[in-house]
């Protein structure tokens, strides 16, 4: 599949694996891990019915590389630009209609931290080590992170993280709701198979509409997102109605 | 009064029972029915707290997937009206000024699951089994499931719960914050009806875990 944009991406029967591919730390090279059209491909192919999102080698990723942020931060329009297009595809990983999980191992911090969170289900493996390092030179997360950890984590988590800085273990990422999972070997593999367990029978438009459903209701006022999930709904027993026809 | 419901009224207190032996699963009628039902006890100034729960071993099992399927796909219009007006029942129940506390014990699961996630308290006996199976046959919830559970669990637990299908004990539902309490089955009714009559003095919906901690505890 793809190999561009400093990922690589592999299909594992019906879930696409994306690593993150700049070892040995992963720094992230541009604000978008991945490109847009590039991600559209994979959520768009019609045998991908789940993304898991790693690292290659021994990390996550360390997130972004300052030196060439800094060096972008010269020019604040090619940085403002950057920096949206990045926001706006961690925006977009989120409120994919399929399910996305993250699975961690090693570092991942600062804008790899930020692509953890736009995922709906991180798993980690219990050495792996999380930061918001931004505030150590005066920044803070740009694309969303602290959105997501206050919505993700609460008030205190987000706080605590955003403002000291402190790198803290998978265990207290876990009480933090950054991991939802610690997976004691094999995080990859593990993750993988989760994804696969949750999809594999489903037909892709079962699994879009109700991710479609599970993001309305988080987006949408009460009385739209339940027509939504209603008329979701009929269309599916619709054409599970017609099947059972044709079918007997 | 109704073939479906049990409907009793007591010391302000209204409980209304799924009556479908043995699951009280939900069909067309009983939509109809607590359709009606709803509209005429949520306007009575006399009702001051509700509780749902099902006649015997079970809440309810939900509706029969044969039953959901039972329609004329040449006139997807009527099934559409059917469940859109279904959805807006079970939203009169989460919309309630009153507090709306569901009783579950036994198989609570699909559509019953969705009833049981639009009221504002959830008490459990400890057979209780829940869960949303839509996804396994092809289908999802179209009864606002979804979006109660945005209101408790995080987006992964959503995925979890309406993709994986799987059933769960109560336990299991009580550390995902979808039941508020576990009591023995023996004492289900007892205790729901307690915790209403504590509810019904200046119920505020703001102080939702303060009254779990203070009267289910």
């Amino acid at each position: 599949m793809i190999q561009s944009d400093h990922v690589v991406v592999e299909k594992k029967g019906c879930i696409a694996l994306i690593k993150i591919n700049n070892p040995p730390q992963n720094y992230l090279k541009s604000p978008a891990f991945i490109s847009r059209e590039n991600l559209l491909l994979i959520a768009n192919d019609p045998e991908v019915k789940g993304i898991v999102i790693s690292g290659a080698g021994r990390h996550f990723s360390a997130g972004a590389d300052l030196k060439s942020l800094f060096t972008m931060a010269k020019n604040s329009e090619a940085l403002n630009s950057e920096m949206t297009e990045g926001a706006g595809l961690l925006e977009y990983v989120s409120e994919l209609n399929i399910p996305v999980a993250a699975a961690i191992h090693g570092v991942c911090l600062g804008g790899g931290l930020e692509i953890a969170m736009s995922c709906h289900i991180r798993f980690a493996s219990p050495g792996s080590l999380f930061a918001f390092p931004e505030i150590n030179t005066n920044l803070l997360p740009g694309l969303g992170g602290v959105v997501r950890m206050v919505n993700q984590s609460g008030n205190y988590a987000a706080i605590s993280l955003l403002l000291s800085g402190d790198i803290i273990d998978a265990e207290k990422a876990q009480k933090f709701n950054i991991v939802h999972q610690l997976c004691e070997e094999n995080v990859q593999e593990q993750t993988i198979k989760y994804v696969r367990n949750l999809v594999e029978s489903k037909p892709k438009k079962v699994i879009a509409y109700v991710m479609q459903a599970i993001h309305n209701a988080r987006k949408l006022p009460l009385n739209e997102a339940l027509h939504e999930e209603t008329r979701m709904f009929c269309e599916l027993a619709i054409e599970e109605a017609v099947r059972r026809k044709s079918g007997s | 009064m109704y073939k479906t419901i049990n409907w009793r009224f007591e010391d302000n207190i209204g409980i209304v029972e799924l009556n479908s032996p043995p699951a009280n699963s939900m069909n067309k009628l009983f939509f109809y029915e607590i359709h009606e039902l709803s509209d005429r006890i949520l306007t009575d100034e006399r009702v001051k707290a509700l509780i749902i729960t099902g006649i015997g071993r079970h809440f309810s099992s939900g509706a029969d997937i044969n039953d959901l399927l039972a329609f004329d796909p040449g006139n997807s219009h009527a099934a559409n009206d059917f469940y859109i007006a279904n959805s807006q029942t079970f939203k009169r129940f989460y919309t309630a000024k009153i507090p709306v506390i569901a009783a579950v014990k036994g198989v609570c699961i699909g559509s019953a699951m969705e009833l049981a996630m639009s009221c504002h308290f959830r008490i459990a006996a400890d057979n209780g089994i829940m869960g949303f199976p839509e996804a396994s046959y092809n289908l999802m919830t179209g009864c606002g499931g979804s979006v109660y559970l945005s209101g408790i669990t995080d987006k992964k637990t959503s995925i979890e719960l309406m993709l994986g299908g799987y059933n769960m004990n109560v336990s299991e539902a009580e550390q995902l914050g979808l039941i508020d309490k576990i009591v023995k089955k023996n004492e289900l009714i007892v205790k729901a009806v307690n915790f209403a009559k504590n509810l019904i003095q200046n119920y505020n919906p703001e102080l939702r875990n303060y009254y779990i901690r203070k009267f289910l505890n």
